[in-house]
């Protein structure tokens, strides 16, 4: 029998990876939104460098310079303190996507390995987990997410906790429909039959051959997490003052809206693109890794 | 998934809540002001719920912008003359101990509910008042009997000398209802039943929401024909939407407008501003019960960085002067020679070296009522200004009940640290601020500096020995209290503010009366 190396082994994987890639780039719009997610990142990741008065986050304001409108000066206009918008609305860039990760990253976290144990014990095991998702299913997550809020006290770590909370069932739902299916494959049973413990059936073979879906939910996901955040924020339950959270500018700026539109329209329109290249993302990586489209 | 749909959609509906509000309100003929050829209506476009209690033995809070035009007291206070003037009551005389007072009861005076009224309904409307122990009651605390003396004569036996007068014209806790109202339970009284002897009926409630009125037609006072009959007081939250409702000419009286929303609205010709000075002060109070608050020079420390002068001027845009202690202008113990804390980080420096208070990884909490922009705008600064002492200033804003429960938690660790509110007077007297803010307290209600000092209790003890007999006595006490809370740093004294009514250009007789905190007298008010 001819042995098969390591490298050998990984090249399907390799062809795969490329031809997702090039799938990836034959899509305008998965490629615009890639590109727009990256330098969103980017952004988040360089906010202090690239922001013209990064003092104005938390260090200074100049009340003398308040809600002036858009210049040179200050492209997006000043706010109510006189602090340049622009500067926040990046910064702000990095409160929400790192929020938004954070959120989605926890949800999986609770979500995925109860999908896996569940959709791999059946049973009463089975029983309990669904039950219990479905509970927390039967509200709608934004009102679940303000009654959590409400509880615990409005902050930004209270949001994204309740966040995570109202969104983890949808994982655990999506990964144990997987499981359910996968568990009867044939390497699953051989993996059985040689006597494999349960917990390494789970996590080494179950689990990684239900993660694409979970890789589209979750990017499309981050959209409608960065959407909750902005409207926990809008409705004074999720970050304080003075943090530059896009949701809670607009809600401060809803005083000022008729004399200063500039405050509120930018803001937003970080908002609205944010959520849709992550839309668009998601979608795009739902053709990409669903095997039908793929095929096509 | 749904998840960003339900995003969107709760956004959307903010939009949609936000635009309804601005279309409310009747349309009336601008040359007459009625509305269907008959009623004559005003609307009073009010920021937040109209009443939490409609029991006027037993609300505190906002309901009395409801309960002042439903029911009357004995005196009103005149703020022009400052001096009390007759209401229910015609006349009355005091003792030169200042121990009984009589006053005479105004005859052919009717309840809603068809009855007279006479020293028997004023007897026992306070007394209701007194036993219930709720809202304002303690205003009471001097009355030792209230005696019938005849049908229209009431005598007050006082166990110690207080301004009666005074507290019988209160903004709370002083109003005079009839005697088959005064058998009934609050749960009667927040049905929406009523029975004043007030120029308007209640006809309908919302609660949380909206207050309708119509004229009482047998209104001891008569009605003339360019009065309101009919009178809608609804929660309109957003600034930006009463502002819309004026503009449009929907509502004839709204107040607690940003400066920004105030500089569009002066230059409206169909709407009037006018700028009036208030008893109502804006305060930061510090919880001296709590380390490192406990500490005198710390809160030294904390009182010079504050930002003041930023805050009046470009924040409130002039439209607030800093306060001189607790006390504003107008009452008793009010003097501008009291010493101001003013930003000055040198000094805020200097009394935290001295206060030894170590400052690494020091964090302390901010509470407030969520939604006030000017509290949050201060709090930022101020903010800045104590990150540079090291201090890290966590900014908290919550539903007020919130704020209260906490202020009120059994270990003063676990309250806040600095709370900041504003505070008016129960009645046209000194005493509401001194023997609420400063008299230490068993159970914490308003203390909220948690003063607990028996030198300041004895001397709020003699002011209300003297209250009502020596004004100049009374005066150089209430001084002393005030230069020991300065010097003691327990407050932040950041304000007292103005009041900034806008009315429809036909809305006239409206003088705001800062000892009735946002109430419109309507029945003073008519369409020119």
């Amino acid at each position: 029998m001819e042995k098969v190396s390591a490298m050998d082994a990984l090249k399907p994987r390799i062809k795969e990876f490329k031809y997702s890639l090039y799938l990836l780039n034959r899509n305008l719009l998965t490629r615009v939104a890639f590109i727009t997610v990256i330098a969103l990142f980017l952004i988040a990741l360089l906010a202090p460098i690239i922001s013209p008065y990064p003092e104005h986050i938390k260090d200074e304001a100049n009340v003398t310079q308040k809600l002036l409108p858009p210049s040179s000066k200050h492209f997006f206009g000043t706010d109510e303190l006189g602090r340049d918008i622009f500067s926040r609305v990046l910064y702000g860039t990095r409160v929400s996507l790192t929020s938004a990760v954070l959120s989605v990253g926890l949800a999986l976290l609770v979500g995925v390995p109860l999908g896996a144990i569940a959709g791999t014990a059946g049973g009463v095991v089975d029983e309990v987990i669904m039950r219990i998702t479905d509970i927390f299913l039967s509200f709608p997550p934004l009102l679940l997410s303000i009654a959590m809020v409400a509880l615990l006290e409005p902050s930004l770590g209270n949001a994204m906790i309740a966040i995570a909370l109202s969104w983890w069932p949808w994982y655990t739902r999506l990964v144990r429909g997987q499981a359910v299916s996968v568990k009867e494959r044939k390497f699953v049973q051989a993996a059985e039959t040689i006597g494999t413990s349960k917990w390494k059936i789970v996590f080494k073979h179950i689990l990684p051959n239900t993660i694409s879906p979970v890789i589209v939910q979750a990017s499309m996901d981050m959209g409608g997490v960065i959407l909750t955040i902005a409207s926990l924020s809008f409705l004074g339950l999720g970050a304080q003052a003075p943090t530059p959270e896009w949701g809670l500018l607009i809600s401060t700026s809803r005083n000022y809206f008729p004399d200063a539109w500039w405050y509120s329209i930018f803001p937003g329109l970080a908002i609205f693109i944010t959520v849709l290249v992550f839309n668009l993302l998601g979608d795009g990586f739902r053709e990409i890794l669903d095997p039908k489209t793929r095929k096509n | 998934m749904k998840k960003g749909f339900a995003g969107i959609l709760a956004l959307a509906l903010a939009i949609m809540m936000l635009l309804s509000a601005c279309g409310q309100g009747g349309q009336q003929d601008s040359s007459t002001g009625k509305q269907n050829g008959a009623k004559r209506i005003a609307y009073y476009a009010y920021g937040s719920e109209p009443y939490i209690d409609l029991d006027p033995s037993v609300e505190y809070s906002n309901g009395l912008i409801v309960l002042h035009n439903v029911y009357e007291t004995l005196t009103r206070y005149d703020n022009k003359t400052e001096e009390v003037k007759p209401l229910l009551a015609e006349s009355w005389e005091v003792d030169p101990e200042g121990k009984v007072w009589l006053f005479k009861i105004k005859e052919n005076v009717k309840f809603h509910d068809g009855t007279d009224l006479n020293a028997e309904a004023v007897q026992k409307s306070i007394q209701r008042t007194i036993d219930m122990k709720m809202g304002a009651a303690f205003v009471w605390d001097s009355v030792e009997e209230i005696n019938v003396k005849d049908d229209y004569t009431v005598e007050f036996k006082l166990s110690y000398p207080a301004p009666l007068d005074l507290i019988a014209s209160g903004s709370y806790a002083a109003f005079i209802m009839s005697p088959n109202a005064v058998e009934q339970n609050s749960d009667w009284f927040n049905a929406g039943n009523a029975a004043g002897t007030g120029p308007y009926k209640i006809q309908k409630i919302t609660k949380g929401e909206e207050v309708i009125f119509t004229k009482f037609d047998e209104y001891w006072g008569g009605w003339k024909d360019n009065q309101y009959t009919d009178i809608i007081i609804k929660k309109v939250a957003e600034g930006s939407a009463r502002r819309q409702l004026l503009e449009k000419g929907d509502a004839q009286v709204a107040t607690s407008f940003s400066v920004t929303d105030l500089k569009a609205l002066r230059d409206n010709k169909s709407v009037v501003v006018s700028d009036h000075e208030t008893w109502r002060n804006v305060i930061g109070f510090f919880n001296s019960e709590k380390a490192p608050l406990d500490n005198k020079d710390f809160r030294i420390a904390l009182a010079y960085a504050f930002p003041y002068d930023e805050t009046i001027n470009e924040i409130k845009e002039g439209l607030a002067v800093q306060s001189y202690g607790l006390i504003p202008k107008g009452l008793i113990g009010y003097d501008e020679s009291l010493f101001r804390y003013s930003l000055d980080m040198d000094k805020a420096q200097e009394h935290l070296d001295k206060s030894g208070v170590d400052t690494n990884g020091l964090k302390l909490e901010m509470t407030f009522t969520s939604g006030n922009e000017v509290y949050r705008n201060f709090a930022q600064l101020y903010k800045i200004n104590l990150q540079k002492l090291g201090i890290e200033l966590d900014i908290r804003e919550m539903n007020w009940d919130n704020v209260w429960e906490k202020s009120k938690n059994p270990k003063p660790e676990d309250r806040q640290d600095m709370l900041v509110m504003n505070w008016w007077p129960d009645y046209a007297s000194p005493l509401s601020w001194l023997q609420s803010l400063v008299l230490s307290e068993e159970e914490i209600l308003f203390n909220l500096s948690y003063v607990n000092d028996p030198a300041l209790d004895a001397k709020v003890a003699e002011i209300e020995q003297f209250i009502a007999v020596d004004k100049e006595k009374t005066h150089d006490l209430i001084v002393e209290v005030q230069k020991k809370i300065i010097e003691d740093a327990y407050f932040l004294h950041i304000y007292d503010d103005m009041s900034s009514w806008v009315t429809d250009v036909h809305f006239k007789g409206f003088e705001p009366n800062p000892a009735y905190e946002g109430v419109v007298f309507f029945y003073d008010t008519y369409f020119e």
